[in-house]
């Protein structure tokens, strides 16, 4: 068999690359399960976005910036599987109690119903919640990713904690609720 | 900056300060008190999120049966039995049998421990191997690919592969332990086998497995990493492995 190795130092690298895909795993493949609410999705995702992510390597200049680098690409190719892909529409509700039972071996149990409120936010209010927590996006981040105005994303963030707000027994804040106009980006 | 600006400031970056709304704060026990609670509520949903992976897996074991018992009754820490009486002095031949039921404890418990450190999950490369397959979506329905597929991720690893008369369910280049490596699916007989080509995995002799329901194999490719080769199904994994390592060639690098 012939084969042609890369140079030592370019081998050390990728391999320090590898590594550093490998250590941040789980933290994309939380951000995707949060993103997509399925975990073989999630999965799948992440799969495709540390493919691009190798293929983009030298792209990467800074590692201290690789978590934020490559959560940027979970979230693109998130996006791009439900174009690439005609899945299958689903219940909410199965899906809510298909990954109810899921949550619940997550252990934790006070925060099952954080877990399904989270669950059952709808997309445009959970995915900047998802990216603000989960991701430590800033607004203005969120607002380019999502080609929405700073506003808009402001609006959205607030709509999210203010229906997870119940869960813990506290009042939602209907008089905040700007306008809704105001989405618009 | 009035409160309602103010609410929804903090609703919507519980964590973000400004001087402006440092100083409403400062005057205002309510808002103050709404950014209290929302910066409560930030730290819950941060943990709500970071979510054990492992639980969420499909295969994962249902939630543990003492989640389901009704809650135990509080229980305060104090016998309602008389104390027990004082032991009596030992004999000589007392004394010798504790002793040797002591050592019998000792010895039974280190047989659980070793009994359990087995059943224990190990990270080995066929447990990763295992997990790869297991996580990997495949499709839903079972559709024979062109050749051509395989010829092409295997080709994006410097690999070819002589006929081995195999229809080819599955092939994609995949992340595996920060490589990509190249991972199809084959039919032989009525069984899936899939294969993951593992250029920089090195093993020193075949490695069989059994792991979460997938019966395989590892095998070196001398040089060349090694290949794992495994089933769900009744196959003779070693037998199609090493036809497969005879079908394989690397080729040389562009």
């Amino acid at each position: 068999m012939i084969q042609t190795r890369p140079d030592e130092s370019g081998e050390r690298l990728e391999d320090a690359f590898g590594q550093l895909l490998e250590s941040l795993r789980p933290d994309l493949v939380r951000f995707a399960y949060w993103l997509a609410r399925d975990r073989s999705i999630a999965e799948d995702v992440v799969q495709e976005a540390m493919l691009r992510a190798w293929r983009a390597r030298l792209e990467l200049k800074d590692a201290t910036a690789a978590r934020h680098w490559l959560l940027t690409i979970v979230r693109r190719e998130h996006a791009r599987l439900y174009e690439r892909k005609r899945l299958v529409t689903v219940d909410l509700n199965d899906v809510i109690a298909r990954e109810d039972a899921a949550l619940a071996r997550a252990g934790d149990g006070e925060l099952l119903d954080l877990r399904t409120a989270i669950l059952r936010l709808p997309d445009e209010y959970r995915e900047p919640l998802v990216m603000q927590v989960l991701g430590g996006y800033s607004t203005a981040e969120i607002a380019k990713e999502m080609n929405l105005s700073t506003p808009a994303v402001l609006t959205r963030l607030f709509r999210a904690r203010n229906r997870l707000r119940a869960i813990y027994g506290l009042t939602p804040e209907p008089d905040c609720e700007p306008n809704p106009e105001a989405n618009a980006s | 900056m009035n409160c309602t600006a103010v609410h929804l400031a903090i609703g919507a970056e519980p964590q973000g300060m400004t001087p402006e709304l440092e100083a409403h704060l400062r005057e205002c026990a309510s808002c103050a008190e709404y950014r209290r609670e929302m910066l409560e509520l930030d730290a819950q949903i941060l943990r709500a999120m970071k979510i054990d992976l492992a639980a969420l897996r499909s295969d994962a074991p249902q939630a543990d049966a003492a989640q389901d018992l009704p809650a135990r009754p509080p229980v305060r820490l104090v016998s309602s039995a008389p104390p027990s009486p004082p032991p009596e002095k030992s004999s000589w031949g007392a004394v010798l049998k504790r002793q040797w039921a002591l050592a019998a404890s000792v010895l039974f418990a280190v047989g659980v421990v070793l009994v359990l450190w087995g059943a224990l999950p190990r990270h080995t490369l066929a447990a990763d191997i295992v997990q790869h397959v297991l996580s990997e979506p495949l499709p839903a329905q079972e559709k024979v690919l062109p050749p051509a597929v395989l010829e092409t991720v295997l080709q994006n690893a410097n690999l070819r592969l002589d006929p081995i008369h195999r229809e080819v369910l599955f092939a994609q280049t995949c992340f595996f332990r920060g490589r990509l490596v190249p991972h199809f699916v084959v039919r032989s007989g009525n069984a899936a086998v899939t294969v993951l080509v593992l250029s920089r995995e090195q093993i020193d002799g075949p490695v069989h497995f059994d792991e979460s329901g997938y019966r395989g194999v590892l095998l070196p490719n001398p040089g060349h990493g090694s290949i794992a080769v495994l089933s769900r199904s009744q196959v003779d994994s070693e037998k199609e492995g090493r036809q497969i390592l005879s079908a394989l060639h690397s080729l040389p690098a562009a």
